[in-house]
């Protein structure tokens, strides 16, 4: 206990030093310029919890889960198939591979308008552009787990007779789990940005819908209060995410 | 050569060329003859760059040839086949899969059920000293331990013909002495007939009925060394002045190709 203890301590205690020096500074500065663009802290928290016990929050969070759920879900399906494709086939790669690359590099955001025009101003438009964000990674990730494969597992499995459906199966894919699970993690913090960069855009709905409307209005306690559940949001989303693979990587290989 | 009913593997004016990236073609193997017969523990040795792993490789039914004629117990391979079996240098183990899932994939990918694999398993376990680990996984195991899962595994699936890469080559030497002991062990139990890749001479004389000399440049058989060391084999063989005198026939005829400037050129 005292043991573990000592290195919670020593592995956040800089962090949490950080975390009170930050908090402090804000606190000060907030409460001595007075000005409007920053309030202290003590009234963002406040907001916040204002905001969390009126419920003004409950809905948007939710409404936002789900859309969250239902474009990583396209994106893990439809980016692990290209994926997959891409790192089993040559041609594939030299024929979609291109597009790929270019989606994981350029400015997503771009199409959000465009996405408002085909899917209007409702849930479809963020699951786009949750997608948009994502897909590449997954993709990406997904063809690395095909392409690092160790050729010698390959042909151990053919000489046992492994249709190229076993192998597949049996071999490339759990060989392939650590880089499907980064691109999972990597997959969600991108559609969490890919979310809120949507519905900041869309302006109504969800928690990027909230953002917009204290910030319009000025009302700057709970515009800090809604950027820090988007935060948290998204640290709870990925650190979830991580545990989840950690114990799933743990698990085979702590069993005795 | 041997009557063509014994034989468990035929390999017959065998010839494969490589073509590298510039389009050029080299001569891998320059018709090579070699008979297994049935029941008989083969091994061939050579330098690097002679052909022996491409020759199993053809044996194993997935590497092809251009000429000549390759045949496992009187028919023709065309593909990996049921009786034929593969222990590989790597170990080749999914590290993902403890010791008994390991020793049970060539039977699950026949389509065995899961109780009967297991039960076959844990047989094979027992039989190379492993009736303990069949929960651990493949890392948590020493070198030596992987190959004789490596070896369990190969088993399994009750091959008449045993393949063997340079099983022993990434094992220590002691536990590779080991190995081999214990390897005739389980051997002598059954009828397999074995092909059995190395680099090590005394491995080759204390295994094999009969030692096949490979040079290299193209790949080529330079001789056949007949073994007639009694079995079974076991300490006292490899103190024999026969066993001594054979190491050293199989040495005088590498140490020829090795000398040469050009022998350790080719991969």
């Amino acid at each position: 206990m005292t043991l573990s203890l000592g290195l919670g301590t020593r592995k956040y205690g800089p962090f949490l030093l950080s975390l009170v020096v930050l908090a402090a500074i804000w606190e000060i500065v907030g409460r001595t310029a007075n000005i409007l663009t920053l309030p202290p802290l003590s009234s963002v928290l406040v907001a916040f919890g204002k905001l969390w016990s009126s419920g003004a929050v409950t809905a948007p969070l939710f409404d936002s889960t789900m859309a969250l759920l239902t474009g990583l879900a396209i994106s893990l399906t439809l980016g692990s198939a290209i994926g997959i494709g891409m790192g089993m086939s040559r041609v594939i790669d030299v024929a979609i591979g291109p597009y790929v690359k270019a989606g994981l590099s350029a400015p997503l955001i771009a199409f959000v308008p465009v996405f408002l025009m085909i899917f209007g101003i409702g849930s479809e438009t963020r699951i786009a552009t949750v997608v948009a964000f994502s897909i590449f990674i997954v993709a990406t990730n997904a063809a690395t787990a095909m392409r690092t494969i160790d050729d010698r597992l390959l042909e151990m499995g053919r000489s046992f007779g492994a249709s190229r459906w076993a192998i597949f199966r049996d071999i490339r894919l759990p060989a392939g789990a650590p880089y499907f699970v980064a691109g999972l993690r990597l997959g969600v913090a991108r559609g969490v940005k890919g979310l809120i960069n949507g519905e900041v855009l869309i302006a109504i709905i969800g928690l990027g819908g909230l953002v917009k409307k204290y910030g319009t209005v000025f009302s700057m306690d709970q515009l800090y209060a809604v950027i820090l559940l988007i935060v948290l949001y998204a640290s709870v989303a990925v650190g979830g995410v991580t545990l989840l693979s950690n114990l799933l990587v743990k698990d085979k290989a702590n069993t005795a | 050569m041997s009557g063509k009913a014994d034989a468990a593997i035929s390999i017959r004016s065998v010839s494969k060329y490589y073509v590298s990236g510039n389009g050029k073609k080299t001569k891998a193997l320059d018709s090579v003859d070699l008979t297994v017969n049935r029941g008989e523990f083969v091994s061939i040795i050579g330098p690097s760059g002679c052909g022996k792993t491409t020759m199993l490789k053809m044996v194993g039914g997935i590497l092809g040839w251009d000429h000549g004629e390759v045949e496992v117990l009187g028919k023709a391979v065309e593909g990996p086949g049921p009786e034929r079996a593969t222990v590989f240098q790597s170990f080749a183990l999914l590290p993902w899969m403890t010791v008994i899932d390991n020793v049970s994939f060539g039977l699950k990918v026949r389509g065995v059920a899961k109780p009967e694999r297991y039960n076959i398993a844990r047989g094979l376990l027992k039989s190379v000293g492993l009736g303990d680990f069949e929960h651990a996984y493949p890392r948590q195991l020493s070198g030596g331990m992987q190959q004789r899962v490596g070896l369990a595994r190969a088993l399994a699936v009750s091959p008449q013909v045993l393949l063997m890469d340079e099983p022993f080559s990434a094992i220590d030497a002691q536990t590779r002495l080991i190995l081999q002991t214990d390897l005739l062990d389980i051997w002598s139990k059954t009828d397999l007939s074995v092909l059995f890749i190395t680099h090590a001479m005394d491995e080759a004389v204390f295994l094999s009925d009969k030692v096949v000399i490979m040079g290299a440049r193209p790949g080529h058989v330079t001789e056949v060394i007949d073994v007639d060391l009694p079995r079974p084999r076991n300490e006292a063989t490899r103190r024999d002045s026969r066993f001594v005198e054979l190491t050293g026939r199989v040495w005088d005829r590498l140490r020829g190709m090795i000398t040469d400037p050009n022998a350790d050129v080719a991969a």
